[in-house]
């Protein structure tokens, strides 16, 4: 099914002296055509991201956040540009290569949590990681245990209908943790939750982060989760207009103020 | 560190029938709606089956009882009443149905005396050859031998190669006329055509049920696709599940539609042919086969409706999956 050789050739093991970066985008151009009309959704977007290191993108809606958050996640191929994840080229794998990616290396968190509503927090958990193969027994006891970490050890057994949004954002990022992934790809996770909530999961992500050395990328709005970033990389019109630290980004100015 | 590098992709058969059935019991009013649907369709294709084994088991059974009458009246008619007649009986083997029956009758109509094995000739009116196999020439003549009127019935064609040397060989036995055997065929063939295109129309648009339902539960589940996409599912794995699921509806509603549909059929034939004859002539095997077949066929056909569905949902990008809820 998949060839190990060339996987194993791809994925050989990432020294972190040799590259610091787990995730580089060279000018990645993404371009929509509805009918006749084409959207450039991005003009040509260049980004390193550092292991380890809490980025979240930035910008108004339409400014092509949401596509370079799926560029580097493997969730849509790019126009042109590359995308290396770990010094690979997404653009080369095939349909087999994305599903491992997108199963052992990278979890995903989504604005509106995307849990499967059929199945209890626990199956929602351990899900991937019976795609990844992993026994049942052993997944049942890394998915108590992560829900646990997120502080839902009481809820394992309950569907998401029966939890409020947070704690179906925290089911969201133990799931987004269950194969011990390299990257964890946050959108907008905070914006359908209320500000103590979307606090509390702001604190859970760096505190993943410091804990388990996970690689953070969230695109978002809440200045509360900007200035707990490492980095800000803030977008406009398709284009990455600037990125530093947040103490360097002054966040009075009339362009955040609409948020 | 290569080796340690897991490679596999794989969904557990047990999780996908998990999923499959955690979506029934969630969708448990839509999934019902597409049981039905099959039910249906299959209960008509159960209800033509059930009916051809009965009118041909009735058929049959009509057959042989006019075969059996026949046969008993033809010898009354040679040898003469029963009251009068000693009756030799020479078995020379397994009795086919009808012949069982010539023989209840015989023993119903008080004959003056019936005898039978190898003394079965001595004094004896007619003889009456009966069962698979042949006589042979000595034997035919022994058994004639002190037979008071050299009288001998067969009932198969094949029983006595040759006459006795004296007297008189009767064959009760009648073979269908050619041209009755091709007016039968060629009514066999006109009903089995019409049935062939009223079922087939019936189960096309029970497929066309299915396909329809399973497109409107992949558009519902455009979000659950993405995510198991994110979550690494290959896009079999997402084809897979609609396929179990299509398949578990299709069995499900072809074993009730068979059910329903073998009651209907006889509870018909029932109230047309008589519950006597109906229950006397049923041929349970060819019942079962039926039965089989429409359990099959329902599957079956479930399964090619689920193909364009499946085809549809394991095709969709993630990022478009995701975003139709926005």
């Amino acid at each position: 099914m998949i060839d190990k050789a060339r996987l194993a050739a791809l994925f050989r093991a990432p020294a972190a002296d040799s590259c610091p970066c787990v995730i580089r985008a060279v000018d990645v151009k993404k371009v929509y055509r509805m009918g006749g009309t084409e959207t450039h959704a991005l003009r040509g977007a260049s980004l390193d991201v550092h292991r380890g290191e809490y980025l979240s993108l930035m910008g108004p809606s339409g400014s092509g956040k949401t596509t370079l958050f799926n560029a580097i996640g493997g969730l849509s191929k790019p126009t042109s540009g590359k995308v290396y994840i770990d010094q690979v080229d997404v653009a080369q794998l095939d349909q087999v290569e994305l599903a491992w990616l997108r199963c052992r290396k990278i979890g995903y968190i989504f604005q509106s949590y995307h849990l499967i509503r059929v199945m209890t927090c626990l199956e929602n958990v351990t899900l991937s990681m019976s795609f990844a193969g992993m026994e049942s027994d052993e997944a049942r006891e890394k998915g108590i245990f992560l829900l646990k970490l997120v502080g839902l050890g009481e809820r394992v057994l309950h569907k998401p209908g029966e939890l409020s949004g947070g704690q179906q954002q925290r089911v969201a990022i133990a799931r987004a943790l269950a194969n011990s992934p390299d990257i964890v790809l946050a959108d907008e996770p905070t914006a359908n939750l209320d500000s103590v909530t979307g606090a509390e999961i702001i604190e859970l992500l760096a505190r993943l982060r410091d804990e388990l050395g996970v690689t953070i990328i969230t695109a978002t709005h809440d200045l509360k989760m900007l200035k707990r970033s490492d980095r800000v990389c803030w977008m406009d019109d398709g284009r990455i207009e600037k990125i530093a630290p947040p103490s360097e980004i002054n966040f009075q100015t009339d362009e955040f103020d609409e948020h | 560190m290569a080796a340690s590098i897991q490679t596999q992709i794989r969904l557990p058969l047990a999780v996908a029938f998990k999923v499959v059935l955690q979506g029934f019991r969630v969708r448990f009013g839509r999934s019902i709606v597409t049981v039905l649907g099959v039910a249906l369709g299959i209960a008509f294709l159960m209800s033509i089956l059930t009916g051809q084994v009965i009118k041909e088991g009735v058929a049959g059974e009509q057959a042989q009882r006019n075969e059996t009458t026949r046969m008993f009246n033809f010898l009354i008619a040679e040898a003469g009443l029963p009251r009068g007649i000693v009756l030799g009986i020479a078995e020379l083997g397994p009795l086919s149905i009808v012949e069982q029956r010539l023989l209840d009758m015989i023993a119903a109509a008080q004959f003056q005396q019936m005898q039978r094995g190898g003394a079965a000739g001595a004094g004896a009116t007619a003889l009456l050859v009966i069962g698979d196999g042949t006589l042979t020439r000595t034997r035919m003549d022994v058994l004639v031998q002190d037979a008071r009127h050299r009288l001998v019935f067969t009932t198969r064609t094949g029983q006595a190669s040759v006459a006795p040397s004296e007297g008189k060989l009767v064959l009760l036995a009648r073979a269908l006329r050619a041209d009755e055997v091709e007016k039968a065929a060629i009514e066999q063939r006109k009903t089995s055509f019409r049935n062939a295109w009223i079922v087939a129309i019936a189960l096309f648009v029970t497929v066309i049920g299915i396909t329809n339902s399973l497109l409107m539960s992949v558009t519902e589940r455009f979000r659950e696709i993405g995510t198991m996409k994110c979550l690494g599912a290959l896009s079999r794995f997402v084809r897979q599940m609609f396929l179990i699921e299509s398949a578990l509806v299709g069995f499900v509603g072809a074993l009730g539609g068979a059910v329903l549909g073998a009651l209907f059929a006889t509870a018909a034939y029932a109230v047309t042919y008589g519950g006597g004859l109906v229950r006397q002539s049923l041929d349970v095997p060819q019942l079962l086969l039926a039965f089989g077949l429409c359990v099959v066929v329902g599957t079956g056909l479930a399964i090619v409706a689920a193909l364009y569905p499946a085809r549809f949902a394991s095709r969709m990008l993630p990022a478009h999956a995701l975003r139709s809820d926005i």
